[in-house]
């Protein structure tokens, strides 16, 4: 919408509240009482807020999915603690239980069957507050029992995990995939530096059974080792957007498994309309607009077998905050790191979504037509045509065809000077991730050779084991992620020139991507299983390590002959 | 101007992340001058309203971050909300209200995740 078009529309909103003023300071609604709220232009007295905005909530359920159903499905409601998410819960209730009279009388079946509540523990991502030993934390500060005690109220059966638990072997779609994924450059680290050229990371898929020794049944890993792990994970982000970006992918991650464990096909995010529009600023900013249409939607059927719906789209922040504060719910106070990590920060370090916050927010206190603006415009997108097998390992969501391509031509990472070295680089890594299948098969196929992902990079298969062999962890990677994990510190990371000493290279990288990456990234590759994935490479790491040249010569031989037609 | 030394009983609440600034007190009972400017000197003192209570607050209860509280133009940032006695701050007259004896001012940060 542009400033000309803006304009009238202000003063035509203005003249509505002009209008509804014949009653100054009395509800708009009924007329009678004196109005305590504001909403945009509108004001309310208590009662007739609470019914505007139940009406609301039901306006957008019927939208979600429609009320006529033959099979009702179980639902599972995503709750952090906070205001939206705890306003959810209470508007799914007050919409789930009818009145006994009713509820006799009339056989229809029940839109929807079970709901479940489930709620990501953080607290351990929380800082240590003054005179609080680190290991306190989780214990005093755990938010489980409070949610779960929620929930009860509510009887509504309650699943909680914990955000470390995204290190579980168990917490992936098989529930048992045992191996977790390091990162590594395939720059030499002196490199790093004095090489503009933004190095291809390659993920190595590593056994969490080979590494942890422990042999009983019983967790492999203990609550320490997990935390520690996502710790490390987090720590390695350099900005405050990267972290909070890969958070957020494990709470969706482990969102989407509670759902499917708990039965559920439709997962509820209390998203609300000011979150929706901040988020979609923000997913604009880091890059991930091609996903946008699915993190936004009011219904989303982008994870399989798992529907996503986002019924508080409608209401604003402050009218869930209103609500909970007129029905008297319970808070989680600390409920997510987020918050935690913007208040123990200095001031001057924000993240993008931070930033958007603030401009919405801003904005919308001179406009209070800011939010439903943004979110009508976005609302307007359409989702990609993507299949859900091609979904990006780390953030689940959608690839584009040829990321990396485009990266290349619209980024310019080296001084024009240096531009010599690194056009051999470009063509090297061009024909390892052409012949890799960028992300569907149609990607820039320049080199249509049809050999194996691991025998094409040679020098990757000859020089690893079958437990720590290397793939192109870029090339499976969607532009935001890819984007994202630019501000991974590189130095962390061991290179691909260190990994012939295989001792030094696992330990080295000092951080691991969680058990769900590494599924996926097995996935992608083509492999229904870890156990097929290890055969493979046993049987065609010998079969390559025979003579690495004529490898090499077959990898590159369309072009030979090209060449040679050429010179002819 | 002997009532310029009373002051008012004004419950202040704090929620949403709001009460992390003021050292995770939910509540906290004031007693605020009645009449600003709190300098004697002031030719015209005017009643207490809420633009004062705001900048008496962040001066006297604050206890850090005071970037997270206060914004421009001496109100508080966007995206807080303000209630007085339960009603939105916007019927009251925003920053000119006028405080009372015994008023119960909540803010309610929205700047949280969830």
């Amino acid at each position: 919408m542009s400033c000309s078009v803006e304009e009238p529309t202000m003063t035509v909103a203005e003249k509505r509240a002009k209008d509804r003023a014949v009653h100054v300071g009395f509800c708009c609604k009924c007329k009678t009482a004196k109005s305590t709220i504001t909403v945009r232009y509108a004001e309310y007295c208590d009662p007739c807020f609470l019914i505007a905005l139940d009406s609301k909530f039901r306006t957008a359920l019927r939208n979600a999915r429609p009320y006529r159903v033959i099979t009702p499905e179980n639902v599972m409601l995503a709750f952090s603690g906070g205001p939206s998410s705890r306003a959810l819960v209470h508007l799914f209730d007050v919409f789930h239980s009818l009145p006994p009279e009713v509820a006799t009388n009339k056989k229809q079946p029940k839109i929807y069957n079970d709901i479940h509540v489930c709620h990501i523990d953080e607290s351990c991502l929380l800082e240590p507050s003054q005179g609080q030993e680190p290991q306190d934390i989780t214990s005093s500060r755990s938010t489980m029992e409070q949610a779960r005690s929620i929930a009860a109220g509510y009887d509504y059966s309650f699943h909680g995990v914990a955000i470390e638990d995204i290190y579980d072997p168990e917490w992936t779609d098989s529930r048992c995939f045992e191996a977790v994924a390091t990162l590594i450059t395939s720059l030499p680290k002196d490199q790093l530096a004095t090489s503009g050229q933004a190095p291809e990371l390659l993920a190595r898929i590593i056994p969490t059974s080979a590494t942890s020794p422990s042999e009983e049944d019983a967790p492999k890993l203990s609550r320490q080792e997990k935390i520690n792990k996502l710790k490390a994970l987090l720590g390695a982000c350099m900005t405050l957007t990267a972290k909070e970006t890969v958070l957020q992918h494990f709470r969706s991650s482990l969102l989407i498994q509670l759902a499917k464990r708990g039965q559920c096909t439709i997962l509820a995010l209390g998203d609300s309309a000011t979150r929706v529009a901040i988020h979609i600023i923000e997913l604009t900013a880091i890059g991930r607009g091609y996903s946008l249409p699915h993190e936004t939607s009011l219904l989303s059927s982008w994870v399989q077998d798992c529907k996503v719906i986002r019924p508080l789209k409608d209401c604003l922040v402050k009218e869930l905050d209103t609500f909970c504060g007129l029905n008297d719910l319970e808070l989680i106070e600390h409920h997510n790191a987020q918050l935690d990590w913007t208040m123990k920060t200095k001031a001057e370090v924000k993240s993008i979504r931070k930033l958007t916050d603030e401009f919405i927010t801003g904005l919308d206190k001179e406009f209070p037509s800011t939010v439903a603006t943004v979110c009508r415009t976005a609302a307007k997108l359409t989702p990609p045509e993507a299949t859900y097998d091609q979904k990006c390992p780390l953030c689940l969501g959608p690839v584009q065809a040829g990321v990396q391509d485009w990266k290349r031509r619209i980024t310019v990472t080296t001084a024009p000077g240096e531009i010599v070295t690194t056009t051999s680089s470009n063509a090297e890594t061009e024909t390892k991730e052409s012949s890799y299948g960028c992300c569907s098969s149609d990607a820039s196929g320049c080199c249509s050779s049809s050999q194996r992902p691991s025998c094409t990079s040679q020098q990757t298969t000859t020089t690893t084991t079958n437990s720590s062999t290397s793939t192109s962890f870029s090339s499976l990677l969607c532009y935001g992620c890819l984007t994202n994990l630019r501000d991974l510190d590189l130095k962390s990371m061991a290179s691909q020139e260190d990994s012939s000493d295989e001792s030094m290279s696992l330990s080295s990288s000092s951080f691991k991507l969680p058990p769900y990456v590494a599924e996926t990234i097995v996935h992608r590759m083509g492999f229904a299983s870890l156990d097929e994935f290890d055969h493979r490479f046993m049987d065609a790491a010998p079969a390559t390590a025979v003579d690495p040249q004529e490898n090499l010569r077959a990898q590159i031989q369309e072009f030979l002959i090209a060449s040679d037609d050429e010179e002819e | 101007m002997s009532q310029s030394n009373t002051t008012l009983r004004i419950e202040l609440q704090f929620s949403g992340g709001m009460e992390l600034l003021f050292d995770n007190q939910k509540t906290i009972h004031a007693k605020v001058p009645a009449f600003f400017p709190l300098d004697d000197s002031a030719e015209e003192k005017h009643a207490a309203t809420i633009r004062d209570l705001i900048s008496w607050t962040a001066s006297n209860l604050l206890k850090e971050r005071p970037e997270l509280f206060i914004g421009a133009d001496g109100s508080v940032r966007s995206g807080i909300l303000v209630l007085v006695n339960g009603a939105d701050w916007e019927l009251e007259g925003e920053l000119d209200y006028e405080l009372e004896d015994r008023d119960e001012i909540v803010f309610i940060s929205t700047l949280h995740g969830g």
